[in-house]
């Protein structure tokens, strides 16, 4: 990790993200830190970042448009949605987008660090409330909607479920009889699914 | 019900329509033989009650009477002479053979009948002397020319194909059941009777005596059929009410009747031609009660008893109002034989109508309708009869007082029996619109629109059954009949699906065009204030949404910024705390379901599960099943989320817990929530009432909640139980 893109617009948290990503990756990691989306949009035509914590609240051009930007040009970048309300519709949108998962801005410090470095071992946040959302997103096309949605396989739905359900991910690997790494892996494809079709969005 | 009569019908339909117009044209084609073989004078005649003799009521031109003679319509003729002999002209004589009582009558009748006929044959001029004092000589031609049969013989005759030929295509269309054969059967023998009948009413003075008594007889079998017939249709149409047994017993019923009123075995009492009929009613009655009471429950077969019953009571309940009555009484029957005998063929209308089950949808309106448009009519003649007869007012008063009287009964006895057999078609829409709009405006969601929406169906129709049903999507949106009226189907609020509602009145009527009408303008209502509710609810949810959308950017990120910037760590937690409850508050105004409890729980539990697991404390965690689906209020989700969370604090921080219970289950109508844990705490009465509990009381009593603790201390436990009433959904 050497180069990392923070678009965070209160100010304050700001220079406790710097602070975080210091103490985990050192003094030597290159920082890049926009209050806004605008000056990134022509950066990212040039330069790809390894991993971006973006606010996807901010307007003009939406953090959302940022993250498609960002996947069309840097395939490789870890997109992590930075968020104040982890409202699931909104969450749901950010992944169809391309993020790779989403943080809580005000998790405390030694939690935010973890939660991260999950993120980037493909182990990404599943709320039960997101688990609920997912399932109905991926349940049987009602009529009239010409949009494809791949089917769920049915590990991946079982996990979501148990998920939904307010277990936590050990827990479901427990009752399914798979390990914990199997089960994250579940979740890291249901991410990979709804980017997938996420893509065509505009 | 099928019987296979093929090997008995072996025709294609062509050959079987032929073969069915052929004998009964045929049996038309002898009634004409029997008209042209009488005497010609060109008299027509009736029966005159009044002067117990012969009325002439036309004489045909060119006819020996119309160029000999200077008779016209109107005179009474009382004797017939010719040189060597003179016989009296009576009504009696003249009248229809079936009416005789007994055969002595009967006998007597015939006896004149062949002295006439000798008088008529033996080629001499014959004298006939009116009431008037008039005489008339002229000489009968011999036969009868085809031109000299009276104009409305040309119009029965084909009647009497029609009736056979409509029962042929009935058996076509229903083939194999014994309801359509035995209907086939009725046409074909009152074809028969009908052709007897023509010959012996339109005969001018007389026929060939024996010809006379075996027509009568004739007329007499064919008649009995016909009952028979009707009898038989009734025991196994809609259901079977007796076993194909009783067939054998009509065939023997039928046969021995008829054969009986030809050999005169035996008299019959009262009458020898309507005794057997009684006797067929009585019949008739009794399966037809059996039918009505294996109707009940099932719509369609009341209604189509119904139609039968009506078709076949009105005419014959006419006929006897009109034609047997005043005859009994000794005055000038309302009817001619003929129009009764146009109203029994009426008869086969309602009778192909309930046995092809044509438009029975309507049926019942449509016979309440004419039921009560015909017994308004037999009111006024009754009453004319009573006052003419009782009271000896002229003709003129008596109808006058007649339509009077009527006029009082009829309307209120119509509205009162309209509200009694039909109560909720009588209820107009503006009637029922109170109770529609209580029901409907007390709903919000569109899950509670459809709902009541469900409800007013219901109300309205009590029907038997109401279910959803799948149909193609362009007959979502249409009000439409089912089986005949057995079912209504109506579209749901948004259109995507149909009720199928079964049995009107549970299941005592069936569904008719009126009831199209009323439910479109009950859907037509229901939508427009579902619309407008669900564009208000959702230009409120919009609002309420940007609202919160606004209050989180600003309040939240003004929030987190304090957490970071504020000295004091305590400080510091209370703004993280404070914009934990916001974002809880926003999440929750930003659900458009209500909110389910089984929901809430997950969130509850996935918060508890990694705090426990961060603290190294092992969780158990149970929720009753039966929670899942309960709702709960937004306030109390708030609330409780707040105060599980505050308990697992408490516990974690003060206890040192190696285990937590967090235990959910219904209690009541509410719900209860208990937190149990070991570690290290004092008994309750030990406790001092600390911040921490009195805030935990202050936010239960926003909710109407209860709070217990209890300290088990063989477990070393405390407990804490929590109650809360939930909505009532």
């Amino acid at each position: 990790m050497q180069d990392v893109l923070i678009v965070e617009s209160i100010g304050a948290v700001r220079p406790w993200l710097e602070a975080i990503l210091r103490q985990i990756w050192g003094d030597g990691l290159r920082i890049s830190r926009y209050p806004i989306c605008q000056p990134v949009q022509g950066i990212i035509q040039t330069h790809c970042f390894d991993l971006a914590l973006l606010d996807i609240s901010l307007p003009n051009p939406h953090g959302l448009d940022l993250i498609r930007n960002i996947r069309r040009h840097c395939p490789d970048a870890h997109i992590v949605a930075t968020v104040l309300l982890d409202h699931e519709e909104s969450l749901l949108q950010a992944i169809r987008a391309g993020a790779h998962g989403y943080l809580l801005k005000d998790t405390p410090a030694e939690l935010f660090t973890q939660e991260l470095l999950a993120i980037l071992r493909d182990d990404p946040p599943m709320s039960p409330a997101l688990a609920r959302r997912l399932l109905r997103h991926f349940d049987p096309v009602p009529a009239g909607d010409t949009g494809i949605v791949p089917a769920l396989g049915f590990k991946e739905s079982e996990v979501l479920r148990l998920i939904a359900k307010g277990f936590n991910k050990q827990e479901a690997a427990e009752v399914l009889g798979l390990t914990y790494t199997r089960v994250a892996h579940f979740i890291h494809n249901v991410y990979r699914k709804l980017a997938a079709t996420g893509l065509t969005d505009t | 019900m099928t019987v296979d009569w093929r090997p008995l019908f072996f025709t294609s339909p062509s050959i079987f329509i032929l073969l069915t117009l052929v004998v009964t044209a045929g049996w038309q084609g002898v009634a004409l033989y029997g008209l042209e073989q009488q005497p010609w004078t060109g008299i027509q005649t009736r029966p005159d009650r009044a002067s117990g003799h012969v009325r002439i009521t036309g004489i045909t031109p060119g006819s020996p009477a119309a160029r000999q003679t200077t008779l016209h319509a109107g005179q009474q003729l009382v004797t017939l002479s010719t040189p060597t002999q003179s016989v009296e002209l009576t009504s009696d004589g003249r009248d229809e053979y079936l009416s005789a009582s007994d055969y002595t009558t009967l006998d007597q009748r015939l006896a004149q009948q062949t002295q006439l006929w000798q008088a008529l044959t033996n080629t001499e001029p014959i004298t006939l002397f009116t009431l008037d004092g008039h005489h008339a000589t002229l000489t009968p031609q011999r036969h009868t020319p085809i031109g000299g049969i009276p104009g409305y013989v040309w119009l029965l005759l084909p009647l009497h194909v029609l009736l056979p030929l409509v029962g042929s295509l009935v058996w076509l269309y229903k083939p194999h059941t014994l309801e359509s054969t035995f209907l086939y059967l009725a046409g074909v023998s009152y074809s028969a009777f009908g052709a007897v009948f023509c010959v012996l009413y339109q005969r001018e003075l007389t026929l060939n005596p024996e010809w006379i008594l075996l027509l009568t007889s004739l007329g007499n079998g064919a008649m009995f059929l016909l009952g028979m017939a009707l009898c038989a249709i009734l025991t196994y149409y809609p259901q079977r009410v007796l076993g194909l047994k009783a067939l054998l017993a009509y065939a023997g019923l039928w046969l021995g009747l008829s054969l009986n009123y030809h050999f005169r075995w035996m008299e019959a009492p009262l009458h020898i031609f309507i005794f057997p009929f009684l006797v067929l009613y009585a019949a008739m009655v009794l399966v037809s009660y059996r039918q009505w009471l294996a109707a009940r429950q099932n719509p369609v077969n009341r209604v189509t008893l119904m139609v039968l019953h009506f078709s076949t009571q009105v005419p014959t309940g006419l006929t006897i109002l009109l034609y047997a009555i005043p005859t009994t009484l000794g005055q000038e029957p309302y009817i001619t034989p003929l129009v009764a005998h146009v109203f029994i063929i009426s008869m086969f209308g309602g009778w192909v109508a309930g046995i092809l089950r044509f438009r029975l949808f309507d049926a019942e309106y449509w016979c309440f309708k004419s039921l009560m448009w015909a017994f308004g009519g037999s009111l006024v003649i009754a009453a004319d009869i009573l006052l003419a007869g009782l009271l000896n007012l002229s003709g003129t008063y008596a109808l006058g007082m007649a339509l009077v009287v009527a006029g009082f009964v009829y309307f209120p006895l119509r509205q009162w029996l309209l509200g009694r057999f039909m109560p909720a078609d009588r209820q107009s829409l503006q009637a029922f619109l109170p109770t529609f709009s209580a029901s409907i405006t007390q709903a919000v969601t569109p899950q509670a629109f459809e709902a009541s929406w469900r409800e007013t169906l219901r109300e309205r129709f009590q029907p038997l059954h109401l279910e959803p049903v799948s149909a193609p999507a362009d007959e979502h949106d249409r009000i439409t009949l089912g089986d005949n009226g057995l079912h209504l189907f109506i579209p749901n609020l948004p259109g995507d699906q149909l009720y199928r509602i079964t049995g009107k009145h549970l299941g005592a009527h069936l569904f008719g065009k009126a009831d199209v009408a009323m439910a479109e303008s009950l859907l037509a209502i229901a939508r427009m204030v579902s619309a407008a509710s669900e564009a208000r609810r959702q230009a409120v949810q919009e609002e309420r949404q940007r609202i919160m959308h606004d209050l989180h950017d600003t309040v939240g990120a003004r929030l987190l910024t304090l957490s970071h910037e504020l000295p004091q760590p305590e400080h510091k937690k209370a703004a993280r705390e404070t914009l934990q409850i916001l974002r809880e508050t926003v999440k929750l105004s930003l659900k458009q379901t209500p909110l389910q409890l089984g929901e809430h729980l997950a969130d509850w539990r996935a918060e508890t599960i990694s705090r426990t697991e961060a603290a190294g404390v092992s969780l158990r965690w149970q929720a009753d099943e039966a929670l899942e689906k309960l709702e709960i209020a937004p306030r109390q989700a708030l609330e409780m989320a707040h105060i599980l969370r505050e308990l697992v604090t408490n516990a974690l921080k003060h206890a040192q817990p190696t285990r937590l219970h967090a235990d959910f289950k219904q209690a009541g109508e509410g719900l209860e929530m208990a937190i149990s844990h070991d570690g290290v705490t004092a008994a309750p009465q030990d406790w001092r009432e600390g911040t921490g509990l009195s805030s935990l009381r202050r936010r239960l009593d926003i909710v109407q909640g209860t709070l217990e603790c209890t300290y088990q201390a063989e477990q070393g436990q405390l407990r804490t139980t929590l109650t809360l009433p939930l909505p009532t959904a």
